[in-house]
Formats: structure tokens, sequence, C-alpha cells
């Protein structure tokens, strides 16, 4: 692997790391969507902060991105608190209206500075090392040294204030009560939201952000019920995620940042489908667990039932049992090979009879 | 520690004067003047939408007052770390990746203060309250998979932990079988021999009788705060509930027939406080 290799794929797992992060909170509050809208806006804070300093270098730059990230945030917040307008049709009115604007000024006011529009969408990782800066003698890529910052300042954010973090997202209610006021805390945790989206902006646009954000923290949302477990997951997946994109990205010549989002994206249906609790396959074979258990206990039931009476001769039968409880024939056979193989029942010569477990199983049934 | 000693100024847990919430054009409290002391075991009654969510919200600091006055314990409801405040069920993301100990030592956060973690005292602290509501089996479980009975304990014992001086039990009883309602109560009997004044929003009037030594009915305006054979009279009951409920008078006293479930709308007035 030459240099330009590793530093590429250094910035994509910083980025995705970086990303990840506020991404767990933004998917455990129910606003995966506002990284969409902030990661567009912060172009116009962009584009704003670029006529008046006029360059894309200066670090006003991520102020004014962050500030108009904060603006999208209080905006959606006050239509949706007039009670006109949905949460999320205030979203989808806020930022396309902002990012408007920002898309008119470039076209209009920036044309042939670097903020092009595919840059903008999709950005453009190959390059990234030739940008280049200087830091304690080190001569490193812009971007890295930017996205480092950006992931300490979120490591840092979530370590110092992770309780506090943990308590407004579980419960404001509480938080507000013990003097924490999680408006405050809401509008941090946006603030670390667009200054990443601004940092990533430049590695992967604006719109493979949300999926780094969003997706990890999904993923790792199904595969743990600990936060602290999510958040060291989703940067895992995020990384992952960044170094394969990359080698996908190269075998077919394509795009880094799609590539990545693509296999972030499969990372989330492995999880999706096979999550050890929460997974599709998981679900549907507790489904089917519980079917057959519930039945058997049925079949416990009624035998408990008929035991011991005259009846039983002709209800406590295999071939009453399709009649009975209305079971297909192969179901029934189903059950009662399930049955026998816990020595719920014991089946002679057609005629069922309980064992004392099976009798106990269906009286412990019954009292529940 | 601190904010507990600092009470001795006022006999009364809560006093409220003239105090008024709006949620847009709709009062959800008006000109509320009330004082209750210290200790109490107080059931908070009323119909649907009668306030009584609005009101822990505002003892708990959580929403402010268009008009009025509250304190508690003599100051005001803001980082009072001594208010503890037992959700509805409904409000909860049961998903929410957090095991049933993270859940309980929520209630330490405001006291272990910013940038600290939680000291040897406090985990102590935590143990103990899991201990005394039988949940230490339950500690690393995710909230989700507990049973309607334990996740009440849950914040139960989020509230010992917390040391509360006041408690709010918003429905803490809504789906819970009989044995886990002795089991709440015994609990209560404890914590109101320790003094701590006990708010408890209810819409079983038998129970508000049986149990409780004042009660509170509420219908957006304070019909009567009293004894329950002082407030759950005819004209009373009849005052607060209007034409949603029957008052029949029984040889035990009046007895109201109608409106006691629905708490879904009940949650609905929780709901608009937050927009």
């Amino acid at each position: 692997m030459s240099i330009a290799q590793i530093e590429i794929q250094l910035i994509a797992v910083v980025v995705a790391a970086a990303c990840a992060l506020p991404g767990v909170f933004l998917v455990l509050r129910g606003m995966a969507m506002m990284s969409d809208a902030i990661s567009h806006t912060v172009l116009l804070g962009i584009v704003l902060s670029y006529f008046v300093v006029r360059t894309l270098d200066s670090p006003l730059l991520i102020f004014g991105a962050a500030a108009i990230g904060l603006l999208t945030v209080s905006l959606t917040e006050l239509l949706n608190r007039t009670k006109l307008v949905k949460q999320d049709a205030a979203i989808g009115l806020v930022f396309p209206a902002l990012f408007s604007i920002a898309v008119i000024l470039i076209s209009r006011f920036a044309r042939g500075v670097h903020l092009d529009n595919d840059a903008v969408l999709l950005g453009e990782l190959a390059f990234a090392p030739f940008d280049r800066i200087s830091v304690l003698g080190l001569d490193l890529p812009h971007s890295l040294v930017v996205m480092a910052i950006i992931l300490l300042i979120n490591i840092a954010f979530i370590a110092l204030f992770y309780k506090e973090l943990k308590l407004a997202t579980f419960d404001a209610g509480l938080a507000a009560a013990l003097g924490f006021s999680p408006a405050l805390i809401h509008y941090g945790l946006m603030a670390l939201v667009s200054i990443t989206a601004v940092g990533a902006f430049d590695a992967v646009g604006s719109i493979l952000v949300v999926a780094l954000m969003v997706t990890p923290a999904a993923a790792a949302y199904l595969l743990t019920d600990r936060l602290e477990r999510m958040l060291g997951l989703s940067v895992l997946i995020g990384a992952g995620g960044a170094v394969g994109g990359y080698w996908l990205a190269r075998a077919n010549d394509a795009n880094i940042a799609g590539s990545m989002a693509t296999v972030i994206g499969l990372l989330f249906l492995l999880a999706f489908l096979f999550a050890p609790e929460r997974g599709v396959v998981a679900i549907a074979r507790r489904r089917g667990r519980q079917r057959w258990e519930f039945a058997q206990t049925m079949l416990a039931i009624h035998l408990l039932q008929h035991e011991g009476t005259p009846e039983a001769a002709v209800e406590n039968r295999v071939d009453h049992l399709q009649e009975h409880l209305r079971w297909e024939p192969a179901f029934a056979q189903g059950v009662l090979r399930r049955a026998e193989a816990q020595e719920w029942v014991e089946r002679d010569n057609g005629a069922l009879s309980l064992t004392p477990q099976g009798r106990q199983a269906a009286q412990k049934a019954l009292t529940r | 520690m601190e904010a507990r000693h600092h009470h001795g100024d006022s006999a009364y847990a809560i006093d409220l004067s003239g105090v008024s919430v709006r949620y847009g054009a709709r009062l959800a409290l008006e000109d509320l003047s009330l004082t209750v002391e210290t200790g109490r075991r107080v059931a908070v009654v009323g119909p649907n939408g009668a306030g009584k969510s609005t009101l822990f919200n505002l003892l708990a600091g959580v929403l402010s007052t268009d008009r009025g006055r509250v304190l508690i314990h003599g100051h005001r409801p803001e980082r009072h770390v001594c208010i503890a405040y037992v959700t509805q069920s409904n409000q909860v993301d049961w998903n929410f990746p957090v095991s049933v100990r993270d859940v309980v030592m929520m209630g330490r956060v405001g006291e272990i203060g910013l940038l600290r973690r939680p000291s040897a005292a406090d985990r102590q602290l935590v143990q103990d309250s899991l201990d005394r509501m039988e949940m230490t089996h339950l500690a690393q479980r995710q909230i989700g998979e507990l049973s309607g009975g334990q996740k009440q304990r849950m914040f139960i014992a989020r509230a010992l932990a917390q040391q509360a001086d006041l408690m709010l039990l918003d429905e803490p009883l809504s789906g819970l079988d009989l044995k886990s309602q002795d089991k709440i109560f015994s609990l209560l009997d404890t914590l109101s021999a320790q003094q701590v004044t006990l708010l408890f929003a209810t819409h079983d009037l038998n129970l508000a009788r049986e149990r409780f030594e004042r009660i509170l009915l509420l219908n957006r305006r304070l019909v009567a705060y009293g004894p329950p054979d002082q407030v759950l009279t005819s004209e009373n009951l009849a005052a607060a509930y209007g034409g949603h409920m029957q008052v029949l008078d029984t040889a035990d006293g009046p007895v109201a027939i109608g409106d006691m479930g629905g708490h879904h709308e009940h949650g609905h007035d929780h709901g608009e406080a937050h927009g």
C-alpha cells in the first residue's frame, strides 16, 4: 500500500468514527432525519462565511456552518411548536429552503470556486491527500487534521457529559427536574452534528454524511442493549465500512464515499437479518418456537381436562386432536412428537396420557 | 447531600399560590392555591384532562407557570434534586439500551454533578435502592424485559436512589396486579414514616379513600383538598366530574361511577406540555 492509500483509509476511518458518535444519540432520540437536514443546510453556513473571509480554508467556515446547523434545528422547532406543522414536515420545509438559498448563492456569486455541486453532493476522498497542511512539523492531509480534531471534540463532549446525555435522551423530564436543561444538551448535540457534517462534507459529501451518522448507529442498536457498547459498536461498524468501502471502490474504480456507504449499509443489513436477539431471523425463530410451545401446552391442558373422565378414551386420542383442537394432521403429529420428546405425553396405541411432568406443566399454565 | 439539609425554613413541602398554566389557548390549571405539609400522603384525583400531569410537571420544574408562584420546601422547583418523578409507563422508550441499574443510577445524576463519575457511595445507594425494591436479581436486565410491576418498581427504586423528599407518582399502579400494588403500598408506608411527601395521581377513588390521608380533587381548578371524607362528597364529585360521572350516595359515603379508565386521554395532556 502506498502512503496515499493509507492516508485515504485513515481519513475515511476518522470521518466514519466522528459521524458514528453523535449518530447514536440522533437515532435514540428519533431524530435521524435531522442529520439529513443539517448536513444540507451547513452549506449555507459555508457559503455565507466564504463571502466574509473569501477563502475555503478558514476555521470560520466551521463556526458559520455550525451556526446555520443550529438555526435549522431552532427553525424546525419553531415551526413545529405552532402545531400547524408536524415535526417531519417542519424538517422538510426548513432544510430545502436554506439549502436552496445556498445553491442559488453558489451558482450566482461563487462560480468557479471549489464549491461545485458534485463535490457538495458526493465529495471526493481520492483527492484528499493532495491538500496538505503542516502540523507540529508533520506534513499531513488537511482533511485528516480537521476530522481528527472534530473526532476529538465529539469524544470529549460525549465523555464529559455522558451521564447527562444518557439521562436527557432517555428521560428529558427527569433531566429537567434535576436542573439539566434538556434544550441545552439538545443544542450541544446538534452543534456536534453540525460541525461533524461540515468536516465530513469535504470528504464524503452532504448526502453520505447521513449514511455515516445513521446507519452504524441503527445497526449497533440491533446488536446490543447497552449504550456504551452501542457507541463502541457504531464506531467499529463505521470504521469497518470505511476500510471495506475503500477497497470496494478500488476494485470497481468507483466513488469511495458511495462505496463506504454501501458497505456500511450491507453491515446494517447483516445486523437487521442476523442480530442475535432482534434480527429478523431471531424473531422468526422465536415466534416459531412460541407457536410450538403454545400448541404443546394446549395439548397438555386438553389431556388434563379429560384425564380420568369417562370420555377420556375418546378425547385423548391422536385422531381426535385434529377434530377437537382443529389442528391439521401434520401439525398435530409435530406437536405430539415434541411433547413426547420432552416427556410430557406418552402414546399407547393411539391413546394419549400425560406424564407427571406434563401434568405439572398443564397445571402451571392454568394457574398462571 | 446538601440539598437535603436546607429545608428547615418551611413547614410546607408544597406551597402554591395563584398558579395558572396555559397550553396555547387552553388553560390546563387555573388559579391553583394549595399548601401540603411535609410528610403527607396525598391522592391526586380528577377527570381526564383535569391537569394532574400538568401539576406534576409544574412541581418537578419541567413546566413553568404562566402566573402564580410554586415553592417546594420554600424554594423554587428548578434544580431541586429532592423531587422524584415516577412518570407514566407509556411515556418511556422501553427499547432504550440501558439496564435497570443504569436507570436507577440516573436518580443520582443530579447529586453527582457535572463532569464527575459516580462514587462508591452513589453505587452503594443504587444497590440499596435495588435491594429495597427486590430488584437486585434484575439489575443487569435491559429495561424492556421487565414486567409491568417490575417497571414501576424500577422507577420507584430510582426515586429512592434520588433520596427524594417529595415523590410524584403519576398513576403508578396502572396495569399492576393486586400483589404488586400491595408491595408498592408497603414501601410507600416506609417512605411516609421517613417524612417523605407523596403525591399519587390515580383514577381510582376507592383506592384514594382507603389508602391516603389527604385527597386533592382537581378539575383545572382546585375543587377540594383535605381528608377523604371531607373531599369525597357528592357536591365536590359533581363539581369535579360534572356530567362525566354519576355520583351515588351509599352507606359508605358517595360513590362515583364512570370515567374511570381512559389513561390514554390523561397521557394526552402530558404530551401537549412538550408540544
